[in-house]
């Protein structure tokens, strides 16, 4: 043992002064003692922690050594002159203090069973999250059922408004019929029946929305870029099936309680803007694929050619580079490409959508013939 | 004050301490509070936090906030002695799921309430989002103050802990009660909830035994703030930086504990350069120089304070227990300041 004593000082966890004291090396404990060498304290060796990682290679002259006694204790012991300035490390205290309580010197924190810990918990995280991602859907589904038709009809009423605020209602007399016709001849072979409202809006984007209660919109470009009646039918067709599949309430319901369970296992910084109902009416890919499959079905029992959509989405695809405006189609109706393999299958056998005089008088619903 | 004294202070004797006042220039090696962290260690630890956190989907980053904590408070030295973190990753884990226990419900009810708001009441919507801001606001002030408690109660110096007393609830109240009144003052109100907000959190601050006093008053920072807020369009707001300075000195001019006086003598031009390269320097490199904006604020700070006072350690005790778990709310809403 050296002849010199280590000194340092002493924090006892009860009141803030330091107290000078020299520590000497027990049989199973270091003991603290004052500088009238009565004892402070016995710190067993198992029991030591040092509260800053040491390493004996990297250590360097000058530096103190803080060692506490377990986890809870507040007390603090800081050594000096851990090693003075020419002294070899060999032989020297600290690796004296090191062989006595070799956990001081344990090399990282991130210990074999730490990382087998770790591993669990992300398992189980990623269980939760895996469970939550397949269970959600149709507990969702299960909620939005639960909603009244009363309250699905006003909701959708009070969204059509919304959006209505963004531009005029085109009403002219003999396009307004001629779409009712339209809607009614798609919504007939329907049991139990799903009446439908469809209004125009005088907008220059090609787009179109089914909100709860059948509450159905066509932007004016749309009807007035589209190619026959058969695409406007199509489309409309495809909107009445989100109708009866009752897409809109289920989204909403899904992505709310998505949004949220999101924000909440990722500590998400953007729960304090939790998005509101109004953001709720994007489709996911599976609700436009059945939409898509209803609106054939729709189309075939209406006895109308059921290549309208595709037709409409294959002049999407080619003018999309020319056309800004069928963007806003596409972003709320994503992967319109894919779509259009899907609903390959729409046949030109059965007949035409609407009358050469119904169609034009739907063209000018909006009654601006120039 | 002399040199001489000034320096027979620097290696603090085993008792009872005096400190002469001095604002210590940049290179003063008697600094009373210095950050003596070195960029690249704490470069490293930052790198391996992303790495562990990303492979962990998350879960790790409670543990992450712990290291870089442990690491930046015991590199943070007052009179020669260092801070220690002693909190843990999984008080604060803990935290989090208690928090997320207790958001479920109330964002359950937020939602059904919106929808029922837009469903039958559609002309009182408005009454729904001011509802949902204001929980939210409350939300945040309660964690905030439920954070600063938990920190406060894991910082230990000279072996004893700091306690933030006081309640999350009446803290809250308070600050309701400034937000509603700085709305209906257009902004003036700002300067005395501030500092009503500051005295709350300070007077019920303790070092063990030793309460903080604060005896700042918001009429004081008034005349400035009406400056400020005067030149805030032509100067394109940078006078605020000028006013939070101006608060800077005075919260410091006016806090005290244990016998110890502080100043902190800023400049508007200082704070604003600090925080505009800082942000800079974040953006320009995706957050991988975190390290050095930590070292530049924390040395920027301790550079600026000046103590004065002589303080009997032997009269400070240790204080009472802390909470069990950590931050909870303020896991939400990102709320941590400097990011740590
Ligand atoms: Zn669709």
């Amino acid at each position: 043992m050296n002849g010199t004593p280590w000194t340092g000082y002493f924090l006892d966890g009860r009141a803030a002064e330091r107290h000078a004291v020299t520590v000497a090396f027990g049989t199973s404990a270091l003991e603290i003692a004052d500088a009238d060498g009565l004892p402070l304290a016995t710190w067993p060796y198992a029991e030591l922690r040092a509260t800053e990682r040491i390493s004996a290679k990297r250590i360097r002259a000058g530096q103190v050594l803080r060692l506490a006694r377990g986890e809870a204790d507040e007390a603090r012991l800081v050594l000096s002159e851990v090693l003075a300035d020419d002294a070899p490390l060999d032989g020297s205290r600290l690796t004296e203090l090191l062989t006595l309580a070799p956990q001081l010197a344990s090399r990282s924190r991130l210990s074999r069973q730490a990382v087998r810990r770790f591993g669990l918990a992300t398992a189980g995280f990623a269980a939760v999250a895996a469970a939550l991602w397949f269970l959600w859907p149709p507990v969702a589904d299960l909620t939005a059922g639960l909603v009244p038709r009363s309250w699905e009809d006003r909701l959708g009423r009070r969204l059509v408004e919304e959006l209505l605020a963004t531009g005029k209602v085109c009403n002219e007399p003999a396009g307004t019929e001629a779409l009712d016709r339209l809607a009614a001849r798609l919504t007939e072979s329907l049991t139990p029946p799903h009446p439908v409202t469809v209004t125009v809006v005088d907008r220059a984007e090609i787009n179109a929305f089914a909100a709860p209660g059948g509450h159905i919109l066509l932007l004016s470009g749309l009807i007035e870029t589209a190619g026959s009646a058969e695409e406007v039918a199509g489309v409309l067709a495809h909107e009445v099936g989100h109708t009866v599949e009752r897409h809109g309430m289920r989204s909403m319901v899904r992505n709310l309680g998505a949004g949220l369970i999101f924000e909440l296992l990722s500590g998400g910084s953007s729960l304090a803007n939790v998005a509101p109902v109004l953001t709720m009416l994007a489709y996911s890919r599976d609700f436009e694929a059945e939409a898509d499959a209803r609106a054939v079905e729709l189309l075939a029992a209406a006895n109308i050619r059921t290549d309208g959509l595709a037709d409409f989405f294959a002049r999407l695809a080619r003018e999309e580079e020319e056309l800004p405006q069928v963007f806003a189609y596409l972003s709320t109706h994503p992967a319109a490409a894919l779509r259009q393999i899907a609903t390959a299958r729409g046949s030109p056998a059965g007949g035409p959508a609407m009358t050469p005089e119904d169609w034009a008088a739907l063209q000018g619903i909006c009654g601006s013939a120039e | 004050m002399t040199d001489a004294t000034f320096s027979a202070a620097m290696t603090p004797p085993l008792g009872a301490d005096h400190i002469a006042a001095k604002a210590p220039g940049p290179k003063e090696p008697g600094r009373r509070v210095r950050y003596d962290g070195r960029s690249l260690d704490l470069f490293w630890i930052y790198l391996k936090n992303l790495v562990l956190t990303f492979v962990t989907l998350g879960i790790y980053r409670f543990w992450a906030t712990t290291r870089i904590r442990r690491f930046i408070w015991s590199h943070l030295r007052f009179l020669d002695e260092p801070f220690e973190y002693v909190g843990t990753g999984k008080e604060l884990f803990l935290g989090f799921l208690k928090a997320m226990l207790a958001l479920i419900p109330i964002f359950i009810g937020l939602g059904v309430l919106d929808f029922l708001f837009f469903q039958f009441l559609p002309e009182f919507y408005w009454a729904s989002e001011l509802l949902r801001f204001t929980i939210i606001m409350s939300l945040i002030y309660l964690g905030t103050y439920a954070a600063q408690r938990y920190r406060m109660s894991r910082t230990l110096w000279r072996g004893i802990r700091f306690q933030q007393a006081g309640s999350a609830w009446v803290y809250l109240g308070l600050a309701m009660r400034g937000l509603l009144l700085t709305v209906l003052t257009l902004g003036l109100y700002t300067p005395f909830v501030n500092v009503r907000l500051k005295s709350y959190e300070m007077n019920n601050l303790s070092f063990g035994s030793q309460p903080f006093a604060f005896d700042g008053q918001g009429k004081d920072l008034f005349k400035p703030f009406l400056i400020a807020w005067a030149l805030a369009l032509p100067t394109l707001f940078l006078s605020m930086f000028w006013f939070a300075a101006r608060s800077y000195r005075y919260y410091a001019s006016r806090l005290s504990v244990a016998g110890l006086r502080f100043a902190m003598p800023v400049t508007g031009l200082q704070v604003a350069w600090l925080q505009i390269s800082n942000l800079l320097l974040l953006v320009v490199s995706l957050g991988l120089l975190y390290p050095v904006v930590v070292r530049r604020t924390l040395d920027f700070w301790c550079q600026n304070l000046a103590v004065e006072g002589a303080v009997d350690f032997k009269k400070i005790s240790q204080a009472e227990q802390g909470p069990k778990t950590g931050e909870g709310l303020a896991s939400y809403f990102g709320m941590d300041a400097v990011g740590v």
